[in-house]
């Protein structure tokens, strides 16, 4: 159940309707918790005992570690709650993968065997929630939360909103608003619309038509378009992903919020960042926040070991967080890139001489932007050797390979897509401060224009987005 | 380091947020979705025609294609069919060196497309 689709707007106006008119705070949860197994369910019902499952397992782990007194044993039991997890990520996202790569590998020494290839099918949201589920225990082990009841656990991990695509939602975050019923007031309300239409705009009009007319024409076959048309789609994807990845969470956040619960941001302007040290604290940005604090800080040590430590850390936490968007070398180097460059830039600031002037802030910001671009390619790459096809045809283009195809209006997006990059921060804060004001049926009325002027624009058909893959 | 509100949806005080909104909230919701099951009944045809047959989503769509006929008949359908040969427009235009050569990828693009 894809949002911008009518199913789903039938499907949340119900849930609304029915949550408002609950009664009591359990019953509105325990609504919501129901709606949130009928969304998951309708990909795939065989999965929601796994999330079930997921959410009891971490319950249970967090009960165990605030009634285990002895210092090794709750150790023990928080290990034994994270490789759970893992486990669990890895048998569905990464056995087939390993398999191959071990099958490979024996090959190569003479070894050749036929390993089981399982052929698993990826339950979507999965990473998410698994990450979700270790910071849970881990928070409970650290003390920073308090375990929650077993139905706030349930609704933390099952919430519909952020369920498949994030933004990844810690229980320190959401487990106190379960706590009480919430109100609604015209603030949030005219903030959540706000963002909704404008993620609907994103996804449906700028992301499917820059994907479907030319960025995946010319990543399917890179060998036979020329090296502009080849660069204008690595911009055209940069657009593209950044429109598709900000939409999920935009309207994620503004359905959380029309049912009274706040999620945190997870993208701001991450194009107008200029390092990529400052991209990443705009870039999904909950994946980073979780990255640094549970990986970078908490698994290997930050920067505490020392500054070869340090670079040696960014590099596996990028690397790490690279393999978590899939099974494929394409997402290691993508990590790779992005480890090995922060790791530059970190010693770049320890050794650069202090009389040396600063590059002017629009000079980093290309850097940084190029930096992104590239790693986006190997991203959107199916294998590494596509992506070297595809890059070659930049640096050196294929015989026959002429011409421009993007039209005007692709060309168009491109421009605005980026250009929104360059917005003030705060413009649709602003809007929601005017329209807040508004009487209800003239909301509606404007409401109801942009989705219309929007549903006329947008591309036919509703492709997933991009992140539930992952 | 970029300077955000934590939450996006926290906005500046006001003394409207002291009154209740969910009423508000609904009605904005009804007359949302009022108004666009009248100008927009193509896409309900549209939905309709997606869904999995079965005796049941042929009514559905017995009954959207009376309402599609309906709303176009007074016109109610009229702005979105006009924005929408307007993008289509968009799309179309090319490049004064492009016309005449567009890419066998963009054919095939287009190809299921709507009008």
């Amino acid at each position: 159940m894809l949002f911008p689709t009518l199913t789903f707007g039938i499907f949340f106006l119900i849930t609304f309707a029915a949550v408002w008119s609950a009664r009591s705070n359990e019953w509105r949860k325990i609504l919501l918790l129901v709606a949130s197994w009928i969304f998951y369910g309708a990909w795939d019902w065989r999965f929601v005992p796994l999330l079930i499952a997921s959410a009891l397992m971490n319950w249970a782990v967090a009960q165990g570690l605030v009634s285990e007194r002895f210092v090794d044993r709750r150790k023990a039991l928080l290990l034994c709650g994270v490789a759970i997890n893992l486990v669990i990520l890895g048998f569905f996202k990464y056995f087939d993968f390993f398999t191959e790569q071990v099958g490979a590998t024996l090959a190569a020494i003479g070894f050749e065997r036929d390993l089981p290839v399982l052929r698993v099918i990826l339950p979507i949201g999965i990473s998410f929630f698994t990450f979700q589920g270790i910071s849970y225990v881990v928070d409970v082990y650290r003390g920073r939360v308090v375990p929650a009841r077993l139905l706030d656990i349930l609704l933390l991990m099952s919430f519909f909103p952020h369920l498949v695509a994030g933004p990844i939602v810690r229980a320190a975050d959401l487990v106190p608003q379960f706590q009480t019923r919430p109100k609604l007031d015209r603030s949030i309300v005219s903030m959540a619309l706000l963002l909704i239409v404008w993620g609907l705009f994103k996804k449906t009009v700028i992301a499917s038509e820059l994907a479907v007319t030319f960025v995946d024409p010319v990543f399917a076959d890179p060998a036979s378009h020329s090296a502009l048309d080849l660069v204008f789609a690595a911009y055209g994807y940069a657009v593209q992903i950044y429109c598709d990845f900000s939409a999920y969470t935009d309207m994620a956040i503004g359905l959380a919020a029309l049912l009274g619960y706040r999620f945190p941001r997870n993208f701001d302007q991450p194009y107008r960042a200029q390092s990529l040290q400052e991209f990443w604290r705009r870039w999904h940005m909950t994946l980073s926040a979780w990255l640094r604090d549970y990986l970078y800080i908490e698994a290997l040590g930050g920067s505490r070991g020392g500054k070869l430590a340090t670079y040696r850390n960014l590099m596996l936490t990028m690397l790490l967080g690279g393999l978590w968007h899939g099974a494929n070398w394409t997402f290691v180097i993508w990590g790779g890139l992005h480890g090995g460059v922060l790791a530059v830039e970190r010693l770049w600031a320890d050794i650069a001489p202090k009389r040396w002037p600063p590059l002017p802030g629009w000079a980093k910001l290309l850097v940084t932007f190029h930096v992104v671009v590239l790693g986006w390619i190997f991203f959107r790459a199916p294998s590494f050797a596509d992506a070297m096809t595809y890059l070659e045809g930049i640096v050196a283009p294929f015989a026959g390979a002429s011409g421009f195809t993007a039209s005007p209006l692709i060309v168009l997006l491109i421009g605005f897509g980026l250009a929104m990059h360059a917005a003030p921060e705060h413009w649709m804060t602003d809007v929601a401060v005017r329209v807040r004001r508004f009487p209800a049926p003239l909301m509606g009325v404007g409401l109801a224009a942009l989705i219309l002027v929007i549903d006329a624009m947008r591309f036919e058909g509703v492709a997933p987005f991009i992140y539930y893959r992952f | 380091m970029p300077v955000a509100p934590e939450f996006p949806v926290d906005l500046p005080d006001d003394p409207i947020d002291r009154a209740p909104a969910l009423g508000w909230t609904a009605i904005t919701l009804g007359v949302a979705t009022l108004s666009l099951a009248l100008t927009n009944a193509f896409s309900i045809e549209s939905w309709g025609a997606d869904l999995p047959p079965s005796a049941a989503v042929a009514h559905i769509m017995d009954e959207a294609g009376h309402w599609r006929a309906t709303m176009d008949r007074i016109g109610l359908g009229a702005p979105r069919e006009t924005l929408h040969h307007g993008w289509k427009g968009l799309e179309e235009t090319r490049w004064p060196a492009q016309q005449g050569t567009t890419s066998a990828a963009h054919d095939g693009a287009d190809e299921g497309r709507d009008g």
